[in-house]
């Protein structure tokens, strides 16, 4: 439906084109409808859980009804210079959204979608967390004149301000692409084997397990029925028995654990790939639901290498990247790059930094210290908290738990080799930040990303004349590995601190 | 020591007067609760405490009410200060947890100067500087007069006139 505008007149990038979902959209709702109820209603029916159950299920078909009238009256408009998304049945809203404002067109297709060539599509601006808008679900035409509108809004926003600005993107550079990283199958299966995420799948089994008391009793009937385990004679009472068995299922757990973790690694990335584009980060992966995900180079805020112990050995290293706007835990943000390279030889992390964020220095001169000391704190609280949770157990349930003060050993092994790791140091425009060493983190901010700093000092901190610095970022993940040096000597802390600041204030923040 | 500068001043002379009015009114309301909590048990229970026992209490009470209307308060004063220059804002604060703020100008979103009613009598203000950060998106300093606060919130929007954001 084009709408009464006079659109006839004008040429086909400044017409006003009102859109409605794919007509197949509503089998997506529905599915999508149906999985939030799938896993209770195929525990209720397989394992036969309460009657509640059962009935829970018909409680889909009233939201089925309502995302279809949803999908119905959706309209997305792409107008002039911005683009309209109306919804709501009840509550209406009408969303705008200019065409410049909107740095991400991420696509998110799984073999359904492929199937009939459709794709779920995220529209996001530099605010990040929530997209300003999730279309679910439009054809690829849609999508590609959905794109050649944002391109053509991009394309009058470099010709525009050519002349009145100097900006740091050279528009001359535009449409130029280049390969960063390629994941091999070989990569992946190695990533599978660092990760742990099939413990993941393990947990999620065991609370299936626990659910449906007919599996556990059918499982154990197929382990007494089974021919492999009649012809093995264990003794239950032989102690070499026992050890071996419980040897032989730790290790068919782990290998188990390694499988699963290698298929959760193909099966998110496979083919996975990153290019840079136009000043955009372009990473496209998946096996089943294919990803196709931007990020604009200047809207990471810090970036972090991480090696685990693992990691190591392989002689690999993982980047991960936090994004301004934070908050990817929403509903919908699901193609957020997070794992800006999922795997990459350890030798290659230089260049590949280099590539992602060419205006940042890593070279550092002088890396500075935590004071030592350090660890003797950190020693005195874990203590403190080991007793604190070993003597009421230990008092009321069993003395076996005093046992739990082996780990004293170990704390004062984990706080000496943590507080030698951390190190820090400046390069020409940013600071680079190291700790752990069964977790290896590197943290790279750039001064210009960050947002304040700040010095503290605990009441712990005074008595051994110490102190911390923080700097804070836009989408911080407090939880992560960011700027939060403890343990700095006084004096070194304030010079720091002085540096960091007068470095920030002479720079400039910009969202895009 | 570490956080010794003398080019840092101080909130306004009001600000501590509002602190100790504000730490009373808490602490009142506080004490109110206990003792009505106090009552209703000792009525439905039926048993009335020895008279050391009420003495030993109002004693704990009289020290919490010490501490709380006229020691914190005048710490809290005096571990409190601020700077604010071309480069921008400092704020230096905590009593046991000491903690220096430093936000540059240029990362300044918006300023909020708000006054509650008990800030109005005093004549002062809070002074809220929101950034697009995270840890601190938002640092509040209670205790300025309301003209400093109003002058450097003018003072940071007349920048961003000027560098045309």
């Amino acid at each position: 439906m084009v709408s009464d505008v006079e659109s006839s007149v004008e040429s086909p990038s400044e017409q006003v084109i009102e859109r409605q979902l794919h007509p197949m959209s509503w089998l997506f709702s529905v599915a999508r409808n149906i999985k939030a109820f799938i896993f209770p209603l195929v525990i209720a029916l397989v394992a036969g859980g309460d009657k509640y159950q059962i009935y829970a299920a018909w409680l889909v078909i009233p939201g089925i009804a309502i995302s279809l009238l949803q999908n119905w009256v959706y309209r997305y408009i792409l107008d002039v210079n911005e683009i309209i998304v109306r919804e709501g049945i009840l509550f209406k809203n009408v969303r705008h959204v200019p065409y410049e404002k909107i740095q991400n067109l991420n696509l998110i297709r799984n073999p359904i979608h492929r199937l009939l060539n459709v794709a779920q599509v995220e529209l996001e601006s530099a605010s990040g967390g929530k997209p300003e808008a999730v279309i679910r679900v439009i054809s690829m035409k849609r999508i590609d004149e959905l794109q050649a509108k944002l391109n053509s809004a991009a394309k009058q926003d470099i010709d525009s301000s050519l002349d009145n600005t100097v900006d740091e993107e050279v528009p001359e550079e535009a449409s130029k692409s280049s390969s960063i990283l390629s994941l091999e199958l070989l990569e992946l299966v190695k990533m599978g084997i660092i990760s742990n995420k099939g413990m993941v799948v393990v947990a999620a089994f065991m609370g299936i397990f626990y659910q449906m008391p007919n599996i556990e009793n059918k499982a154990k009937e197929l382990l007494r029925n089974s021919e492999l385990f009649s012809q093995l004679s264990l003794q239950g009472n032989d102690p070499l028995s026992i050890a071996m068995l419980v040897l032989g299922g730790a290790v068919c757990f782990l290998i188990f654990i390694r499988i699963l973790s290698i298929a959760f690694a193909i099966v998110t990335y496979y083919g996975f790939k990153l290019v840079e584009k136009d000043n955009k980060l372009v990473a496209s992966y998946g096996l089943l639901t294919h990803i196709n995900a931007t990020l604009p180079a200047q809207k990471i805020q810090l970036l972090t290498v991480r090696e685990t112990l693992l990691h190591r050995w392989f002689k690999r290293s993982a980047v991960r990247v936090e994004t301004a706007g934070g908050g990817s835990s929403e509903q919908g943000a699901t193609t957020r790059l997070v794992w800006l390279a999922p795997i990459i030889p350890s030798a290659s992390i230089d260049d590949f930094l280099h590539q992602v964020q060419p205006d940042v220095d890593t070279h550092v001169e002088q890396w500075l210290k935590a004071d030592f000391g350090g660890w003797l704190r950190m020693t005195r609280v874990r203590s403190f908290w080991l007793t604190l949770i070993t003597l009421p157990l230990s008092y009321w349930l069993s003395s076996y738990f005093l046992l739990l003060f082996l780990m004293l050993p170990l704390i004062v092994i984990h706080a000496r080799r943590y507080v030698a790791s951390i190190r820090y140091g400046f390069s020409s425009n940013a600071i680079v930040y190291m700790s752990g060493w069964l977790i290896k983190q590197k943290t790279i901010v750039p001064f210009h990303k960050m947002q304040s700093v700040s010095l503290e000092q605990s009441f712990f901190d005074k008595r051994t004349n110490m102190a911390s610095i923080v700097a804070d970022n836009a989408g911080l993940e407090i939880m992560r590995h960011h700027i939060d040096i403890p343990f700095l000597p006084q004096q070194q802390a304030r010079e720091s601190f002085d540096f960091l600041y007068e470095e920030i204030c002479h720079t400039e923040y910009r969202w895009k | 020591m570490l956080f010794q500068d003398s080019s840092m001043l101080s909130l306004a002379d009001n600000a501590k007067t509002y602190f100790r009015i504000l730490a009373s009114i808490t602490f009142g309301i506080l004490v109110l609760g206990l003792i009505v909590a106090a009552i209703i048990l000792l009525l439905v229970n039926q048993i009335w405490p020895d008279l050391w026992i009420v003495l030993a209490a109002l004693a704990a009470m009289a020290l919490w009410g010490y501490l709380q209307i006229v020691y914190l308060p005048s710490r809290r004063y005096e571990t409190t200060r601020w700077r604010f220059d071309e480069q921008g804002m400092h704020i230096v604060r905590g009593i046991f947890w000491r903690k220096q703020h430093a936000v540059p100008r240029s990362r300044v979103q918006h300023i909020d100067v708000a006054q509650g009613p008990l800030q109005r009598q005093y004549g002062i203000s809070t002074l809220v500087i929101h950034t697009a950060g995270t840890l601190d998106a938002s640092v509040s300093l209670v205790g300025l007069s309301f003209e400093t606060a109003v002058e450097i919130r003018d003072d940071l929007l007349q920048q961003e006139v000027a560098d045309g954001v």
